[in-house]
This record gives structure tokens, C-alpha cells and sequence, in this order.
């Protein structure tokens, strides 16, 4: 998948006010970031107190009040993957350099 | 071809900032970060991420060793107790208004150290495994306990190849004995002086007369020893900042070429009187303010003057194994290279883990002259001591150069486990990371000039602010 499209949601619905005055809006997550969403979900969830984020099967469901725009909170979310990802994927580096430098 | 992990932040222009554990950083923008999320880097991404020691081919690479070695000598290790900061009393002769927690009224008894304290404290000096000492003076004013000053001063010489003395006086009232105290070349004076006249008057010597004891001191100080012995601090009041060119200029009349500016501690009964929510974007709105005139000043006079954190900073950003400011380094070991004894004999770890006690909100001493360390103590402090595995700052861009500071979070929150970025200590060290980091790319040539100065460098070599196009 090209980068850029891959870090476009599929769907977006347009904001809708429910009845807990947060708008909902539906992100798409590409598949091969899935396995991350666990660990960047927890930790947007307590940067965005307000923010509702519900985990489905593929895609997120997020609840978002008046003040948290869309687009900005969309991109903190992705950053937030691509930490969780970056972290995970240094592990082996990580274990490299306390070895050269600990021994252990 | 492995790139070291790499943390990013948004910086200006759309920019994002990339940094890795061992500090290394560059700037490049959105495109870059997703051909490296999604691993499709070109052969000029790995070139660049190569060339500045952010990629490696193996373990037997030198660019492997290259990079442990410059993450190892970030880590500050444990070191041997070498420096401790005495308050022999908590008595002082001015009554400054952010100041109450470390001070009794001069006449008062009970706030000294006693015969039995002195006795201990040198005992205690005799058994260190160190051949060099440094001894800060603070109080209260310790020069109104010149006695035990020149006791503790005398063991030290006798007993270690090395020893350093710093009296933290407030130059109030200085009798001809304690001038020639003083005058020792081992012996250096660190002061107060808010910068001006004013502000100084107001927020401590108060009257006229006293303040111009105070004034005739500084000068008598400054003129006889010169600034290799004497260095002043000016401490702020956010919601009473001064003019900036007026601190620099009355700074640079002293002779003085380092500017630290503090704010009011936010500990001790200070708290109760100063309001410090909300207070940080005063205070950064100022700051950059002072450091723009600092840069104005540099480009058009010879003698450059810094703000010493801000140095600082930079210096721990650009260069490895910076660990000699107490506040800000990782891990921050608590309780092993430097102790507060304060004036009842009790151990801290730091003097704000003093202030906080002394409230009596938590009790953050460590020991006493007495039995000696508590070491089960000193090891719970130490559990959060560094910022290697912190939730928050395993992401965070500026972890290679910042540090954690317990003391604080349990001052200002009662805990240590709440996010960082709700911290005052994270929030006001992201601000100036982020000012740092503007001025390092910063293409304006008087910038680029105080940089070097700030830097140790004849001349602020820009390809030092590495880009990925
Ligand atoms: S305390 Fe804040 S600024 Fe410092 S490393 Fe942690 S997250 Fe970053």
C-alpha cells in the first residue's frame, strides 16, 4: 500500500452530534499496524482524556468532543502507532547495545 | 542496514525533529517518517541515516561501538559521595519573601547546629572513600556561624587531597573576620542579586539602608575577588519579571558573563503565597524574551554573556557525559554522590526534598549524622531515578537529554506515576528542548554567533543542524 494512502481512514463519516454531545467518527487502521493498536490506544486514551476510542475489528471507533478536531487528533493517533511500532521493531537494537554495553 | 530507533516530534515549518537514544538528531519532514514506519527508506535516506550515527550494518560495524558509546556516556553513573550541602543554621538576617521555609528569625535558638552535630558530621567525613570534597555552605545566612564554617573548612584540608568550599551568603551583613574567611583561595562566594535594584529591594533587603549594605557588599566582593570567585543568582518572581536589558546590563557591570534564571521555588511556604498555576507560559514568554536580548547583546559586544541552563542544554544536547548539574541528569541517582545535612543533622537527598519535608507534607530525609544513611529509603527514592523505561518518555524525542526529577513530582503531586506530560518539570523541560532546538536551526547569523559562544566553540558550525531532504 502506498504510504499516503495507507495513512488515510477508508471511511470517515462526517461529524454527528449523539446524545453525550462527543461527534463519532470511524478511522480506518491498515492492516499491517493492527498489531500495535493496543499499546498506542492506551496511551492516546490518557492523552486525550476526553476522547472516546472504541477498538473494533480493524478500525476504531472514536468519539471526539467539541474541542478536539478530527484531523489533529487522527494524526496524534497515527504518530502514536508508528511510536508503538518504532519501539517494537527496536527491540532487537535495543538488546544489541545492552549487550555491547552491560554484557547483558 | 538497521536504523537505530528513532523518536520524532513536530517542530516549525511543518518539520518534524528526530532524535535517537545516544542524541543524535535531525530534522526531515512527514515523508520521510512514513518510508521509515513503513520500512521502504531509499539508499540516500540510508547514506544520510549512516553518515550521522543513526544506522548500523552489525554488531562488528564501528558504527555499532560508535553509537554504544555515545549512549553509554550519556548514562550518569553512580558516584562515590563527594559533595555535601551544610545548613550549620537555619537562622538568616533578611527576611526574603519566598524564602520562609529555609529561615529562622535571626535571634532565634534551637536552629543551629550543636557541638554534638559538628562532631558527627566530621566523623562522618573521615570514613568517605573520596580523596576530594566539595562543601556548599547554604543556611539560613551561614556566615552567622562562622565558628563552625572555619571548623568544618580546617578538617577538610587536613583530611582530603582536594576541598573546595562554596558559602551561599547573602552578603548582608559581613564582618572583617568572615572577609578574610572568604579571601581563602579554596573558598568561593555564591550570592543573591535579583537583577535590580528594585526588584531586589523589594523582594529582600527591604530598606534602603539595609539594601545598601547589601550593594556596598556586592561590590566590595566582586572588586576584591573578582568573578572567578564570586557568582550571583537572581531568582524571579513570574508575576513581577523584570526588563531584561536592565538584568544583563547590571549582570555585565558585575563582571559577570552567566545568567541563571530561576524562578521562585515552588516548594516550601512559598507556595502558599505565590501562585505558580498557569504561571509557565509567563515565564517561557520572558524567557525567550531574555534569551533574544542575550543574543542582541553577543552580536554587538566582545564579552558574550549565556544563560547558564539554557547553556546547559545545549551542551548536554551536543555532547556526551554533561552531568554536572545536579537537577538534570539520567539517571538522577538520589542520595549517593551529594547530601543536604541540614541544620538538625538530618540527611536529604536534595534541598528541595528539605523544603518539602520541612512543611512537613512528606518526609524526604534520608538519615541522620547520627546512624548514617537509610539506605531502604534512599532505594525507593532511587526506583524511579531514571527515564529509561518511563511510559512517556520511552517516546518522547528529548529523553537522550533530559533526566526525571522525583523530588519535584512529589513536591508539587505527592506521587511519581502520573503522565509525564501533566508534570510541571516535563512540560517546562519540553519548552525548552523545543526553544533549543529552534535556536540550533535557527538561520539567523546573530543566533548562529551566541550559539558559539554558548557552545565553547569559536565558530557554530550549522552543518551541526543536520536535515534529511
Ligand atoms: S520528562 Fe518530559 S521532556 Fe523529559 S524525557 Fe520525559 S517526556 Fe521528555
Amino acid at each position: 500500500m502506498h504510504p499516503d494512502d495507507s495513512r488515510k481512514p477508508i471511511q470517515v463519516n462526517e461529524p454527528s452530534e449523539n446524545h453525550n454531545t462527543l461527534s463519532k467518527f470511524r478511522l480506518d487502521i491498515p492492516v499491517e499496524l493492527t498489531a500495535f493498536l493496543n499499546s498506542a490506544v492506551a496511551r492516546i486514551g490518557y492523552l486525550f482524556p476526553t476522547a472516546r476510542i472504541d477498538a473494533r475489528d480493524g478500525y476504531l471507533e472514536i468519539g471526539l468532543p467539541e474541542n478536539l478536531d478530527f484531523d489533529d487528533f487522527r494524526q496524534q493517533l497515527f504518530y502514536s502507532i508508528y511510536r508503538e511500532k518504532i519501539r517494537e521493531e527496536g527491540k532487537d537494537s535495543r538488546h544489541a547495545l545492552n549487550v555491547a554495553v552491560f554484557g547483558q | 542496514m538497521k536504523v537505530w530507533p528513532l523518536k520524532f516530534r513536530e517542530h516549525d515549518h511543518g518539520e518534524l525533529l528526530f532524535t535517537n537514544e545516544a542524541g543524535g538528531f535531525f530534522r526531515s519532514d512527514q515523508r520521510f517518517l512514513e518510508r521509515y514506519v513503513d520500512g521502504i527508506l531509499t539508499d540516500d535516506d540510508f547514506e544520510f541515516l549512516r553518515r550521522h550515527g543513526h544506522a548500523y550494518r552489525d554488531t562488528s560495524d564501528a558504527a555499532f561501538d560508535g553509537f554504544c558509546g555515545r549512549w553509554a556516556r550519556r548514562i550518569n553513573p553512580v558516584s562515590k559521595l563527594n559533595y555535601f550541602i551544610l545548613i550549620p543554621t537555619l537562622r538568616c538576617n533578611l527576611t526574603c519573601d519566598y524564602c520562609q521555609v529555609s529561615r529562622a528569625p535571626e535571634t532565634a535558638s534551637g536552629f543551629d547546629w550543636n557541638d554534638e552535630i559538628l562532631r558527627q558530621f566530621l566523623g562522618s567525613l573521615s570514613k568517605l572513600d573520596t580523596e576530594t570534597i566539595k562543601i556548599e555552605f547554604q543556611g539560613g545566612e551561614p556566615l552567622l556561624r562562622l565558628d563552625i564554617l572555619e571548623e568544618v573548612r580546617e578538617f577538610c584540608r587536613n583530611n582530603f587531597r582536594q576541598a573546595e568550599f562554596v558559602v551561599c551568603t547573602n552578603l548582608q551583613s559581613v564582618s572583617e573576620e568572615a572577609w578574610e574567611f572568604l579571601g581563602a583561595a579554596d573558598t568561593f562566594i555564591s550570592t543573591s542579586f535579583d537583577g535590580v535594584e528594585e526588584v531586589h529591594r523589594s523582594q529582600r533587603t527591604k530598606e534602603s539602608v539595609v539594601h545598601s549594605e547589601f550593594r556596598s557588599n556586592l561590590q566590595r566582593a566582586f572588586s576584591e575577588f573578582g568573578t572567578a570567585k564570586v557568582s550571583a543568582l537572581p531568582t524571579l518572581d513570574v508575576h513581577n519579571l523584570p526588563d531584561p536589558d536592565t538584568v544583563i546590563r547590571s549582570f555585565v557591570e558585575l563582571g559577570l558573563r552567566s545568567i541563571y534564571l530561576r524562578r521562585v521555588n515552588y516548594q516550601g511556604f512559598a507556595r502558599k503565597r505565590y501562585d505558580f498555576r498557569d504561571t509557565q507560559e509567563a515565564w517561557m514568554e520572558f524567557y525567550r524574551r531574555f534569551v533574544d536580548r542575550l543574543v542582541e547583546h553577543n552580536w554587538e559586544n566582545d564579552d558574550a554573556v549565556e544563560e547558564y541552563y539554557l547553556s546547559h542544554l545545549l551542551r548536554r544536547i551536543f555532547r556526551t557525559g554533561v552531568q554536572n548539574h545536579v537537577d538534570l541528569r539520567n539517571p538522577n541517582w538520589l542520595g549517593y554522590d551529594y547530601l543536604v545535612v541540614d541544620f538538625d543533622g538530618q540527611y536529604y537527598p536534595t534541598d528541595e526534598a528539605r523544603m518539602v519535608s520541612r512543611i512537613g507534607r512528606l518526609d524526604l530525609s534520608i538519615g541522620d549524622v547520627d546512624s548514617g544513611i537509610d539506605a531502604r529509603k534512599r532505594d525507593v527514592l532511587n526506583s524511579a531515578a531514571s527515564n529509561f523505561e518511563d511510559p512517556d518518555c520511552i517516546h518522547c524525542v528529548y529523553q537522550a537529554y533530559c533526566g526525571p526529577d522525583v523530588i519535584d513530582d512529589l513536591s508539587r503531586y505527592g506521587r511519581i506515576d502520573i503522565p509525564r506530560h501533566e508534570t510541571a518539570h516535563c512540560q517546562h523541560h519540553t519548552a525548552l528542548f523545543d526553544f533549543a532546538f529552534e535556536l540550533i536551526y535557527s538561520e539567523d547569523p546573530k543566533v548562529q554567533r551566541s550559539l558559539g559562544h554558548w557552545l565553547g566553540t569559536p565558530k557554530y558550525r550549522t552543518e551541526l543542524a543536520a536535515r534529511l531532504k
